[in-house]
């Protein structure tokens, strides 16, 4: 059948020229389903034959026989993956038109084939977007994502879309088309590559219209996050692998798109949409939240957002604090289910801090963030250490001097309740993170009263710790002490009071030698106090308030 | 065998057939089972017959199953180039982005010709198809000396590579196709069928260690081989 087999070479360009050619139908047919066979899955063959583009758009416009059509519009396609000049020479001769003007064909193959054939094409930056999202065109197109029949002409629509989908009129574009609910038809779909189209597809506006998704999707995600997940590990690069090295490594797009490899289009769009879903999915539906955790998603996202904390050069989007919050909500609302699950939402929850300092802007992200930090590091004493562990305390810390009161209330909560029984060495830690002139901000300087009421609570805890109360009175420059006077209202007093009388339980779990140090730092406080006392006293008497 | 120990428990005949008709098994999950092995292997007029017979849905477009069937055939029976074609036509995808089968089906046509006796023609087309793929790859470039090396023989099956020769490589490529075709339509590569078997025997090693009871011997009948038998 091939001209291959008479004499070993394979038809020169000439011949395949000549036979595309041809009055004779039956010839042209089969040049050009020759030049098809030649050219998929062989570059070289396709570069040496870009030069056959004009020949084969010219056979596309003016034929009307189906098999012909098929063959064409796929060995176009075939031409422009992977050769930057295979796309070139399409795109100078108006092709994309003539493909789209296939697509509306009545025959199913044809379409089939030319679905395929865009989707093939639309893998290269190169090709033009805009043309696709034109009306007549764009109905098209999303008029193929529903087609439960031919699954492959659904994916290759979807995968079309979510390439012409780069930024936010672009993809209110699509979703004004209606492309949202064939989308969410696509995500439940039992096909792996079905539900990687639609999530690409779905970006940005489209996203947040996925909402009323059913409870279908969200189990879909979470695979397509561990399908991720699982390539990457596989591949066994670190992530923070630099990006050529990476690249190298690189298998299907989801993994290069877990390594967040900035400045590549379209990479990141992967990493920053499954989780976005998710969040959207899961924002105050505990049994959506229920089900991510059963499918351990949080640990997934964990694993995400770790990894985007830590490679600083990530490519920043609206979408990552949309990410964190959902990690941190699903943290802090979710209830206890196993150590391993309270690892999980403690490392959510750290990352969460973590990330959430590092954004840019303040916003429900970091509070959220900061609530849930202030939940774990309350009585889960197993789970407080990989919080701590993972930054929690400088990210806190740093949380206290933003311009939201809400932000600087959970973050001194959080602070006083990591330092409520807190070792040593997360003390220390504590004090180094906060600088006394923070910390006198906040108990003295705040507006609102509840972040002063955790201030004093942070304190009391500090005082009742195994940090001397030496150390705390050089911490604060010598300030403390003057400063409690200054401040000697009841309720300071009284829980200041409260600290030096201190209840010896609190050391159950410390050794004898800190309980020895805490006894004494006790009876330190304690003659302060005293002074103090005697010095209101004394200027009561001097008739000073 | 294992070794009987003091702690295995016994398991006479009787208890272990009482345990047998104790478990519950619906009819429709073995009708799934049969239909999913006959699609996955390609048996188009029993699915259809089965579907008829049985009530069951294929699950699949048996169409496609009938195009799968027709490729696996064509590369059984050397016709290389008429497989590619048809399964450029299935899915263009497929050859586009897996490069070892691609070469694989390359090789196969290169061995076809050597089979014809056309060496010159066996010459040219490594040269012009197969080499310039090799370039990056080395094990490719290892696997094309092999087939290459065949032209240096009088007889080619007979040679230490004639193994290439042989209608075991024709299968061998042939499945390589029929998995990747399955894997682009979304579907298993094995049949389920397969899969319990195998978690079966499993089972049984697992239970070996532990008891003495009627094993199954033989998976084609089923059939227990009784205790003390």
């Amino acid at each position: 059948m091939a001209m291959v087999a008479r004499n070993g070479n394979g038809p020169s360009c000439q011949q395949l020229e000549e036979g595309l050619k041809s009055s004779d139908s039956s010839t042209r047919l089969q040049a050009v389903r020759e030049l098809k066979n030649t050219v998929i899955g062989n570059r070289f063959k396709k570069q040496q034959f870009t030069g056959l583009v004009p020949a084969l758009l010219e056979l596309l416009t003016s034929s009307s026989d189906a098999d012909l059509l098929v063959q064409a519009v796929a060995a176009l396609g075939s031409l422009a993956y992977g050769v930057d000049d295979g796309v070139r020479a399409i795109v100078a001769c108006n092709g994309v038109a003539g493909i789209v003007g296939v697509l509306c064909s009545s025959n199913e193959r044809v379409v089939a084939a030319a679905a395929r054939s865009l989707k093939l094409l639309y893998q290269s930056p190169l090709a033009p977007r805009d043309a696709l999202l034109q009306q007549p065109v764009l109905l098209r197109l999303v008029s193929l994502l529903q087609q439960p029949q031919h699954d492959s002409v659904a994916e290759a629509a979807a995968s079309v879309l979510g390439h012409c989908c780069t930024s936010a009129s672009q993809a209110s574009s699509i979703a004004a088309a209606g492309a949202v609910p064939a989308l969410v038809q696509l995500l439940s779909s039992q096909r792996r590559s079905c539900q990687e189209s639609a999530v690409e597809a779905a970006q940005q506006e489209t996203a947040r219209q996925l909402l009323p998704a059913c409870l279908s999707v969200l189990p879909r995600l979470v695979r397509l996050l561990a399908a991720a997940d699982a390539a990457a590990a596989g591949a066994g690069v670190s992530h923070a692998a630099t990006p050529a090295a990476a690249a190298a490594a690189a298998g299907s797009p989801a993994y290069r798109a877990l390594l967040g490899l900035a400045g590549e289009a379209g990479d990141s769009r992967y990493l920053q949409q499954v989780p976005l879903l998710l969040a959207l999915l899961m924002d105050g539906r505990p049994e959506l939240l229920q089900l991510a955790m059963d499918l351990d998603a949080i640990k997934l996202l964990v694993k995400l957002l770790s990894s985007k904390a830590a490679a600083a050069a990530a490519a920043a989007t609206t979408s990552q604090p949309d990410a964190t919050a959902a990690a941190a909500k699903a943290a802090s609302s979710s209830k206890p289910a196993g150590t391993a699950a309270a690892k999980a939402r403690a490392a959510a929850a750290a990352a969460a801090a973590a990330a959430a300092a590092a954004a840019a802007d303040a916003g429900a992200s970091e509070v959220a963030a900061a609530g849930a930090a202030c939940n774990l590091l309350l009585g889960f004493s197993s789970v407080r250490q990989p919080l701590i562990k993972a930054g929690a305390l400088p990210a806190l810390s740093s949380l206290t001097a933003s311009m939201l009161p809400e932000l600087r209330l959970y973050a001194a909560w959080a602070l006083k309740n990591a330092s409520h029984e807190a070792e040593p060495e997360v003390q220390q830690q504590l004090l180094q993170e906060m600088s006394w002139q923070d910390f006198r901000g906040l108990l003295v300087g705040d507006h609102d009263v509840r972040v002063q009421e955790q201030a004093v609570g942070l304190l009391q805890n500090l005082c009742k710790g195994a940090a001397g109360v030496e150390q705390l009175t050089a911490w604060s420059g010598n300030e403390l002490l003057p400063l409690l006077e200054e401040q000697l209202e009841p309720a300071l007093y009284s829980s200041l009071a409260a600290a030096a009388a201190g209840d010896g339980s609190s050391s159950s779990s410390s050794s004898g030698a800190a309980a020895d140090q805490q006894q004494q730092q006790q009876q330190h406080l304690k003659a302060r106090l005293d002074l103090c006392e005697r010095l209101q006293t004394a200027l009561e008497q001097l008739g000073v308030k | 065998m294992p070794p009987t120990t003091a702690s295995k428990k016994s398991i006479s005949n009787e208890q272990w057939e009482a345990k047998l008709a104790a478990v519950k098994v619906a009819k429709e999950d073995m009708n799934k089972l049969v239909m999913n092995f006959l699609v996955t292997e390609g048996y188009v007029d029993a699915a259809r017959t089965f579907e008829q017979e049985s009530g069951t849905a294929p699950g699949v477009q048996l169409g496609g199953i009938t195009d799968r069937m027709q490729v696996r055939q064509a590369v059984q029976s050397g016709q290389v180039e008429a497989a590619i074609d048809k399964v450029n036509d299935m899915n263009p995808e497929i050859l586009e982005e897996q490069a070892a089968l691609f070469f694989h089906l390359q090789q196969q046509r290169l061995i076809e010709l050597i089979r014809q006796g056309q060496t010159e023609a066996a010459l040219a087309f490594a040269q012009e198809y197969l080499a310039p793929q090799c370039e990056d790859d080395e094990a490719l470039l290892e696997e094309l000396e092999r087939t290459v090396s065949l032209l240096a023989f009088e007889q080619p099956a007979t040679s230490p590579v004639g193994g290439l020769m042989d209608v075991a490589q024709r299968q061998k490529t042939a499945s390589e196709l029929n998995a990747a075709i399955l894997a682009s339509q979304g579907q298993e590569k094995e049949p389920r069928l397969l899969l319990l078997l195998k978690m079966m025997l499993w089972a049984q090693g697992q239970l070996d260690e532990k008891a003495s009871y009627p094993r199954l011997t033989d998976l084609a009948t089923a059939r227990l081989s009784l205790v003390g038998s």
